[in-house]
């Protein structure tokens, strides 16, 4: 019995390990490219900001649908 | 072996902190809908697309009204929600974009839209069964109506303006006199599109300094934008539920000076529980948006840029 408690606490463990290295490894570049593009910025970063100051001609408010 | 399962118990709850330590921290919450508002004409997009948004359904609605009344179904509540829906609609086609609280009043409205749309789904949804549903969203996709077409126009006319703006500004910030491309847009000769392409290729000759104080420029006019958009939505959130009573009182006295009828009696109905739930605070005002939420926003709006 002892035994498949300290199995479960470890297996539970292991996901949580999982969970804060998927976290960090996937968190860390971002900062890293975030300095990186004050630094040194490129054209594509300035297309992104470009890009997000024009409205689309067709665009709608969501109010959901009636049925 | 307590001991233990309570460590286990501490584990499973400690997994969402640990999960929102990690979290993205650049996740938005402040709404879309309103980061334009600040300007006039952002402001004016904004009301005429939920004008237009209302309309539709409006529309939709009495497609769906008519249907239901030649199979015999009872669509008092359905005509009751459409009716207040239509006041809604004046609420908007009333509201001043210039106002300093217009993204007050657009989110409030909005978020009345929302729950009238959800309410008439509801009740639909205890009405028909998933078959019928669809033969009916297959008409209501069919449908062409010209009143939302002339409103579709008006708000393509506004964007223009809106973005033809953005040029100007985009072109201050490059240090760019030429206005030949927005001229071009605005006569409708070019594309947005075209335009971002044109300007990509400016951004491309640039050099490196040059392109490093152009994005410097932009980002910081765009965190700016969205601070605002912050303070707006913490003012639009506070006093949220009195302007709901007070909005929804003001329907009720319209109502009440209505010829008498069923729907008057349906009407009242609604309007005194909706009433009575947000008195109690059982309706949070923008908790109702649902999938579609509308978060809210604020209230700087209408600040006068143009």
């Amino acid at each position: 019995m002892n035994r498949k408690v300290i199995g479960l606490v470890l297996g539970l463990i292991l996901v949580l390990s999982s969970v804060l290295v998927f976290s960090v490894l996937t968190n860390y570049p971002n900062d890293s490219n975030h300095t990186g593009s004050q630094s040194d910025a490129t054209s594509d970063d300035i297309n992104n900001e470009v890009d997000g100051s024009f409205l689309e001609e067709n665009s709608e408010i969501e109010i959901g649908e009636m049925v | 072996m307590k001991k233990i399962l309570v460590g286990i118990l501490a584990l499973v709850l400690m997994t969402p902190m640990i999960s929102s330590v990690f979290a993205d921290e650049s996740e938005e919450t402040y709404d879309e809908d309103i980061t334009i508002m600040e300007y006039q004409v952002g402001a004016q997009i904004r009301l005429l697309q939920l004008e237009k948004a209302i309309t539709k359904n409006i529309i939709k609605g009495e497609m769906v009204v008519g249907v239901l009344n030649e199979t015999g179904y009872n669509t008092t509540v359905l005509e009751a929600i459409l009716a207040e829906l239509e006041m809604l609609k004046e609420e908007v086609q009333s509201a001043d974009p210039n106002s300093t609280d217009a993204v007050e009043i657009f989110v409030d409205l909005k978020s009345d839209a929302v729950e009238l749309t959800k309410d008439f789904r509801d009740a639909i949804a205890a009405l028909l069964d998933e078959q019928t549903k669809e033969e009916l969203r297959e008409r209501i996709r069919e449908m062409v109506c010209e009143q939302v077409q002339n409103l579709s126009k008006n708000i393509q006319n506004h964007i223009r303006q809106f973005n033809r703006n953005q040029l100007y500004r985009l072109y201050s910030i490059i240090g760019l006199n030429d206005t030949s491309l927005s001229e071009e847009y605005r006569n409708g000769n070019v594309t947005v599109d075209q335009v971002r392409l044109q300007i990509s290729k400016m951004v491309n000759q640039m050099t490196k300094e040059k392109m490093n104080q152009v994005f410097s420029e932009l980002k910081e006019s765009r965190i700016r934008d969205r601070i605002e958009s912050q303070i707006c939505m913490d003012n639009a959130t506070a006093g949220f539920q009195e302007r709901k009573e007070a909005r929804l009182r003001n329907r009720l006295d319209q109502v009440q000076n209505m010829s008498g009828n069923q729907l008057k009696h349906e009407m009242e109905n609604r309007l005194m529980n909706r009433i009575n739930s947000t008195i109690s605070g059982g309706d949070n005002g923008q908790g109702n948006q649902g999938e579609h939420g509308n978060g809210g926003s604020n209230g700087h709006g209408g600040s006068g840029k143009s």
